[in-house]
């Protein structure tokens, strides 16, 4: 898949982008919620894989754009937590975010997190083909 | 000392001896004083609990003391913190068998705290979290559970509930391997090697040595930058810094530098604890880096 990563830590970021690499996903990485939303409008993504705070534009913030944007198609949204607080985790779901894991994730879990995004995508693009040809 | 020591026996009948000795008159003694009063608590049974270490994390000072009594006077040995934060930097140091631990607390509740325990902890480790709650809500238990928590008691804290709870939690139960600092599965270099190890194996040897590089590279600057902005006293920049290494160290799997980075980042300011904070963590860097060189694909470059 074609997945968008945005996240400040350059450490983080480059060990996200190399695992999902190494999953055999095509990957692109930026700094900051802005980059991610230019990227998006120009390119799109079937996954983004955000950080919550960034600098310029928060990860909720990029969700919630993203999801107002009916020309963007359906990116399936994981968003990284620092806690685990179900406050956040509400919000977040609220904003539009289909799946949230702690920062930094368990690998395998983002793994198996990602069969999830693959399906749900797929659901999104039958549907819209369907209403295409209707 | 003089006196006289003498004997007299008669075969058959047995032999008496006796003996005089002059002494200096003593003080009158005081009555004996009654034997301390028990604890109305069961009974403490030595050795069985002795050596278990409960950390109570409680804000309210009342509570802390209340708890500590009973605790104590079960056998158990007691340290206590006040916030959520604190109890997680305190497991996260290590030595404690059970903790008790108070739902609501500021900066961070005890359900968050938990949460943080077990991510920390990953997959193999697990330290019995119970529950302190304010009130028996409806609701309580599986919020408590859901968050990570084993066990549950309401407030306030009866003797009888609490001990039935610590028992189900105590560690004897199900024999715990002995622990020594620095040599075990559970130390930071372990966790630290594991987590490498773990992730040598999901990414190219090229974006390994990559991301080593960053570590080696990259964190002496942080440090670097940290104690510049310490000692300036910028409260706010030295927030930022410790957040980001916090980030950093965590998703490397150096736990220990990452809790000490989250310890500077909740301190508040113009604590004295700062500089030791820092010192602590220049050292504990030393050891990652000594780690992660050891791991490094390609020797590091001068």
């Amino acid at each position: 898949m074609r997945i968008l990563v945005a996240e400040d830590d350059n450490l983080f970021r480059e060990i996200l982008q190399a695992v999902l690499e190494g999953l055999g996903h095509e990957c692109v990485s930026v700094a900051n919620g802005q980059e991610a939303w230019d990227y998006l409008q120009a390119e799109g993504a079937e996954v983004v894989i955000t950080d919550w705070h960034m600098p310029k534009l928060t990860g909720l913030e990029l969700c919630t754009r993203v999801r107002a944007a009916p020309e963007i198609v359906y990116p399936y949204f994981i968003l990284l937590t620092a806690t685990a607080d179900h406050r956040d985790v509400v919000q977040a779901l609220e904003a539009g975010v289909d799946d949230h894991l702690p920062k930094p994730p368990n690998m395998d879990e983002l793994e198996a997190r990602l069969v999830v995004a693959r399906r749900v995508r797929a659901l999104h693009l039958k549907l819209r083909e369907d209403g295409a040809a209707n | 000392m003089g006196g006289t020591l003498d004997f007299a026996s008669e075969p058959g009948q047995g032999s008496t001896f006796w003996f005089e000795l002059p002494l200096p008159a003593g003080e009158p003694v005081a009555p004996a004083p009654p034997p301390p009063e028990q604890p109305a608590l069961t009974p403490v049974a030595p050795g069985v609990k002795g050596g278990t270490r409960v950390l109570l994390a409680d804000d309210a000072e009342m509570n802390q003391e209340v708890g500590r009594a009973l605790l104590e006077g079960m056998g158990y040995e007691v340290d206590v913190v006040r916030t959520g934060a604190e109890a997680v930097d305190a497991v996260q140091r290590g030595g404690y068998d059970i903790v008790l631990m108070d739902c609501l607390m500021p900066e961070m509740d005890g359900y968050e705290a938990t949460a943080h325990i077990r991510h920390l902890e990953g997959p193999v480790r697990h330290i019995p979290i119970i529950a302190v709650t304010a009130a028996a809500m409806s609701g309580d238990r599986e919020r408590c559970l859901a968050a990570g928590m084993d066990d549950y008691v309401s407030k306030p804290l009866d003797p009888e509930t609490l001990l039935a709870a610590l028992e189900r939690c105590r560690p004897g139960r199900t024999p715990a391997p002995a622990r020594q600092p620095g040599s075990d599965e559970n130390s930071p270099e372990h966790e630290l090697i594991h987590a490498l190890r773990s992730l040598e194996r999901k990414i190219s040897p090229e974006a390994f040595g990559k991301v080593l590089k960053q570590v080696v590279s990259s964190t002496p600057t942080l440090l670097a930058e940290l104690d510049a902005t310490v000692a300036a006293g910028d409260e706010e920049g030295t927030r930022i810094i410790a957040h980001k290494l916090k980030g950093s160290m965590a998703s490397i799997g150096a736990f220990r530098l990452s809790g000490l980075a989250g310890q500077v980042e909740r301190l508040s300011p113009g604590d004295d604890g700062l500089a030791d904070l820092t010192a602590e963590m220049d050292e504990e860097f030393a050891r990652v880096r000594q780690v992660v060189v050891s791991l490094a694909p390609i020797r590091e470059s001068a």
